[in-house]
């Protein structure tokens, strides 16, 4: 990443994005919400806390009104998803996660179509189906992605976690440790540090 | 300190000599086969498909930017807890 451009700050922006869809996905998983975008499931429900009707928001009702504008824009949809209003039933937390969600996955040193590709590749990797159904709207917007960008997304997922895998399994040493964006950039002690350009 | 020991190129037998010569050729001349291909050297045929699925896949030019896929490998990495 460095060795590309991407200053301290961006590689920053990369671990923010990543824990942050983990932790949301530890809540969805934690109560069984079954994804809902683009459309809410059909059947019984089975959600362990029960997502709160808009109409009843109360203190939370501001903080839904924003993130229903939003859905509707970037992932297509009429309603709040399930997750939001899980976290409507603790107002204040509510507002502290959407706000967070607005700094980390909106405009930074990473432009929309990393951000989004960066969360969807941490949501299908956890896994979560619900964050997975969730970003894959969005995605196919902000590159674009059609179904053969999806699997070249998908694609690059897999041999990600191959690679971590056999990193882990044989215990690698990292290449690189306690360096900065500058060290890469011409001039600096990394400026030959490998890794090559893509192939056609 | 790795799990298995690095192979050196003198250890590969020529029938897998094919499999080795990707690596071989980046590796310039050094003794051992290092890294994360280091880690797979002592089966050449298996290292061998992993590299021929990495040039379909990471380092493929598709679509999608090359930023935007080194993004997601450092972010699935840090997922789950690569120190690599």
């Amino acid at each position: 990443m460095l060795r590309l451009g991407l200053s301290d700050r961006g590689l920053t922006e990369i671990l923010a994005i990543a824990e942050h869809t983990r932790s949301m996905a530890a809540v969805v998983e934690g109560f069984g919400l079954r994804p809902d975008v683009p459309s809410p499931p059909d059947g019984v429900t089975g959600e362990l806390v029960a997502p709160i009707a808009e109409l009843e928001a109360g203190a939370a009702a501001e903080t839904l009104g924003q993130i229903q504008r939003w859905a509707q824009a970037v992932l297509g949809t009429g309603h709040v998803p399930a997750f939001w209003r899980v976290l409507a039933r603790q107002p204040r937390f509510l507002a502290a996660t959407w706000a967070k969600n607005c700094l980390v996955l909106g405009p930074g040193e990473l432009d929309e179509t990393t951000r989004v590709c960066v969360a969807l590749a941490v949501a299908m990797n956890v896994p979560s189906p619900y964050f997975s159904a969730y970003f894959n709207p969005w995605v196919r917007r902000a590159v674009p992605l059609d179904d053969s960008g999806m699997v070249e997304l998908a694609a690059a997922v897999m041999h990600y976690v191959s690679f971590n895998t056999i990193a882990h399994g044989m215990m690698l040493d990292p290449p690189f440790t306690n360096v900065r964006a500058e060290e890469f950039r011409p001039g600096g002690q990394l400026e030959d540090a490998p890794g090559g350009p893509p192939i056609s | 300190m790795p799990t298995l020991r690095f192979r050196r190129f003198d250890e590969i037998p020529p029938e897998d000599e094919e499999h080795v010569a990707f690596v071989r050729a980046r590796m310039h001349g050094a003794e051992e086969i290092s890294g994360i291909y280091g880690a797979q050297a002592h089966w050449p045929a298996y290292m061998s498909s992993n590299h021929a699925q990495s040039l379909a896949s990471f380092q493929l030019q598709g679509v999608l930017p090359q930023l935007a896929k080194e993004a997601m490998h450092v972010a699935v990495s840090m997922s789950n807890g690569c120190r690599f």
